[in-house]
């Protein structure tokens, strides 16, 4: 057990899977991590997808699914990790983009960072040194997001083009060049703040989790420039490095969820969950981490097509249940369903929909269970 | 468990019957210090649900309504009014959304029009004053003619605001209180009137289908006792000679001074003898001698009791704290209607009462608001282990900590002695304050929207 335990989250916004795994500097994260490939984010955007996170469940039970949801969480039934820290008596500090993206709630500091003027390397850095000084006797919780890959899409992408201006879906080589470049930022940011967290002794008292929380698409398909109108891998499948201190490193390929995290963090820390809140939809990742073989839990994941529209709807309308091998996509927006072996289409080309496949009534009938726990907000 | 059993026996919507007794406490309803004699609030009680700590927020009528009707605490929004506001999304209006007809009788009173507006019935509203319509002068009749009318449809929803407990407050009696004037009934006239409202009801409730009817009974905010039943007007000298000597022999012109003077000398006069005869007694016996308008978030205030019964629920007492934010977002899931708006503070019971654990929460505390500021307006909160209040507009004045558990009647002030505790309990304070105005703020869908929006904006989403 540990004596101090520190919890830091390091969110890389906008991480692609992909990018992860050929990056050298990313290579050698793994290599003293318990690394998981295959994390399904909830939303493929940010505010769903980090509350998800927070709570260790689904915005459809939350309140909190789509972008406009913020502030329909529902802090009296789902208790945040923030809070669960908090709790015990750790300072707990967030340095973030915007004051929406993740729950308020239980945080001793919530900073906002300027995308457009702060180094955010500086920044944390900074952060990292104050935290740790005002707070030798005591534990400490720092959530800490890197949007530089979302302000260079914001500005290079979202407001130049629409999820179907023939341009961007015309050069792909373009888009995948200013990623790229986007991307290398988060190694050069990553290797600065391990480096100062590894300086100050932290990695030996604390729990760092190196996360992204959707991928961003590249061209892959028409109709979505970024993110948040489909639930295609390219921006479902996220990574997960978690370096904890007395664990071997490990890769762990199966399919987990990213609500899975917050109980994950829980169990390490040996806090117990509050039954005076509702149950998770996340379950500890721990086993795996400790080598164990557990069996996999389907990801559901869901998001709001804008469509013609120039804003993001305020209910999500395109929905997916997922397992490593298939996934289910239901579009509500015209009635329609894909449905695509991941093992041997991981682009999701190929729509095997209404092929008599025994696999997609399975999917439809946990999609339909996932669906009947929806609260109305 | 519970509501699977209601759910299954009975799918029709069930009939609610609500009785608000303004001014009863709790511990003249309930448990060891109760000498009111009270058999059908009893039996109520043995066949249903009885929250033995249920606090109002607020020590007045109208912000205690507010509070309940919306389930909101008073956050210096539109519940602080010194009118009944009911909003868009109160509970009256959300019964009606599912089909549920309103009946009620209330008194005739300016404050309670936003509420007699809900109702079917065109007689609602009762004699106020002049004198004041009670269940023991007309009200019962009232009230079982409106229960027993061919024209209430059902489902219902009927509203009763029972003003019977008020003439004590100004040293009068009930009318009717003649057979219940001995100690069988109560040690106090306070305790002999709620046995005299206990029959009425009585007769009331004889008319109740009790089987499809889930009945409701609480209090606003609850009421000083006065010590051996001399209250601050009891002290004060009479001047009855003195008055009509002088109404006799001095001119008209000069009625009004010598009134002031007479009023002046009394009050005087009065505070030198209740603080003489006070010497002895304990904080909460000297402040049972109050005068009735004076501010307090003190127990003897807010401690109200809260009765569901009938339709089969099962007989319990609940322990824990609750609130009155708490009542309707209760009564809807006992009726089974579908979930409510998360945007309150209230939560449902039902939990509770299926035996699970459900976390407790502060309750808000604020005294009512006069039209000019008082400097007895204070602020504060409760929890099952402790009492915090202080003066409204100024956190370091007139602080206030009481330990319930150990010091129920609230005689001993603590504050000085555990500054870290009011330190958390102020913490807490701003926090519920904080949290309300998210909670504010999620309610005006605009405001949020427009806000969303902007964010959305700057992250080039939109």
């Amino acid at each position: 057990m540990l004596s101090l335990h520190n919890v830091i989250i390091i969110m890389i916004d906008g991480g692609r899977y992909d990018r992860s795994i050929n990056s050298d500097f990313y290579k050698k994260l793994k290599e003293k991590s318990s690394f998981f490939s295959q994390p399904i984010t909830y939303a493929p955007h940010t505010i769903a997808a980090m509350h998800a996170v927070f709570s260790g469940c689904y915005g459809i039970r939350t309140g909190t699914d789509s972008y406009w949801s913020t502030y329909r969480f529902k802090k009296n039934q789902f208790k945040t990790i923030t809070e669960y820290l908090h709790d015990q008596n750790y300072y707990t500090s967030a340095d973030i983009v915007s004051e929406i993206v993740i729950p308020k709630q239980g945080f001793d500091e919530f900073q906002i960072h300027d995308e457009e003027k702060d180094d955010l390397t500086l920044r944390h850095l900074e952060l990292i040194e104050k935290t740790y000084a005002n707070n030798k006797n005591k534990n400490f919780f720092l959530y800490l997001q890197f949007s530089d890959i979302h302000t260079g899409i914001s500005n290079e992408v979202l407001q130049v083009y629409d999820n179907f201006s023939e341009e961007y879906f015309q050069n792909k080589k373009l888009n995948k060049k200013r990623y790229d470049e986007l991307f290398k930022k988060s190694e050069f940011y990553l290797d600065k703040i391990l480096e100062k967290i590894n300086s100050l002794g932290l990695e030996k008292n604390s729990v760092i989790l190196v996360m992204s929380d959707h991928g961003i698409s590249v061209g892959e398909k028409i109709g979505e420039r970024a993110y948040g109108a489909f639930c295609y891998d390219y921006t479902l499948r996220t990574f997960a490095y978690f370096i904890i201190p007395g664990f071997s490193p490990l890769e762990i390929s199966q399919q987990v969820r990213t609500v899975d995290f917050m109980p994950s963090i829980l169990e390490l820390l040996h806090i117990p969950l509050d039954k005076n809140y509702s149950e998770l939809d996340g379950e500890s990742l721990l086993p795996l981490i400790k080598g164990q073989n557990v069996s996999e839990n389907i990801a559901y994941s869901e998001t709001g097509n804008p469509l013609e529209e120039k804003k993001p709807p305020k209910t999500p309308n395109t929905k997916s249940v997922r397992t490593s091998k298939w996934k289910l996509i239901i579009n509500e927006r015209d009635n329609s369903k894909e449905l695509y072996d991941l093992e041997n289409d991981p682009a999701e080309n190929e729509n095997l929909i209404d092929k008599n496949l025994e696999i997609q009534e399975t999917l439809w009938k946990r999609f339909l269970e996932i669906q009947s726990t929806k609260v109305n907000n | 468990m519970f509501k699977m059993e209601l759910t299954e026996k009975s799918p029709l919507k069930k009939n609610i019957v609500f009785f608000l007794i303004d001014g009863l406490r709790a511990d003249q309803c309930h448990g060891e210090n109760k000498s009111s004699k009270t058999p059908n609030i009893d039996l109520l009680i043995k066949n249903g649900i009885y929250c033995k700590h249920a606090i109002s927020s607020a020590d007045g009528t109208i912000i205690s309504l507010n509070t309940t009707f919306s389930s909101k605490f008073q956050f210096g929004n539109a519940v602080r009014y010194q009118k009944l506001v009911l909003d868009k999304n109160n509970f009256l209006e959300i019964l009606k959304k599912h089909g549920y007809h309103m009946y009620g009788a209330i008194p005739n009173m300016t404050s309670f029009k936003p509420l007699g507006e809900y109702f079917e019935n065109e007689n609602n509203g009762y004699e106020f004053s002049s004198p004041l319509e009670t269940l023991s002068t007309g009200l019962t009749e009232r009230i079982i003619q409106i229960l027993e009318s061919k024209e209430l449809l059902e489902p219902s929803f009927c509203y009763f605001h029972l003003f019977d407990l008020h003439p004590l407050r100004e040293g009068k009696k009930s009318i009717g209180i003649e057979k219940f004037e001995n100690e069988e009934f109560g040690l106090n006239a306070y305790a002999r009137t709620v046995s005299l409202i206990d029959y009425w009801l009585g007769k009331i409730l004889a008319k109740i289908d009790t089987e499809k009817t889930l009945v409701v009974i609480t209090g606003d905010h609850g009421e000083r006792i006065p010590y051996e039943d001399e209250g601050y007007s009891d002290f004060q000298p009479r001047f009855d000679s003195a008055t009509k000597l002088g109404r006799k022999h001095i001119p008209k012109s000069a009625h009004n001074l010598g009134g002031k003077f007479f009023g002046k000398a009394k009050n005087t006069v009065g505070k030198i003898k209740l603080s003489y005869s006070n010497t002895k007694l304990t904080p909460y016996e000297k402040r049972s001698r109050d005068p009735y308008f004076t501010l307090s978030l003190f127990d003897e205030l807010i401690h109200v009791p809260l009765i569901f019964s009938g339709i089969k629920l099962p007989g319990m007492i609940i322990s824990q704290q609750v609130s009155s934010t708490d009542i309707f977002p209760t009564i809807c899931d006992i009726v089974d209607l579908p979930p409510i708006n998360p945007k309150i503070h209230g939560s449902s019971l039902v939990p509770l009462i299926s035996k699970n654990l459900q976390k407790e929460h502060p309750i808000y505390l604020h005294t009512m608001p006069y039209e000019e500021l008082s400097s007895l307006d204070r602020v504060g909160l409760r929890t099952s282990k402790y009492k915090y209040f202080r003066e409204s507009r100024d956190s370091k004045k007139n602080v206030n900590l009481y330990d319930l558990k150990k010091d129920p009647y609230e005689n001993r002030n603590i504050a000085k002695d555990h500054p870290l505790l009011v330190e958390e309990m102020e913490k807490i304070l701003s926090e519920l304050i904080s949290s309300s105005k998210e909670l504010e703020l999620e309610e005006i869908s605009k405001v949020e929207e427009e806000e969303i929006a902007k964010e959305l904006r700057k992250l080039g989403y939109i």
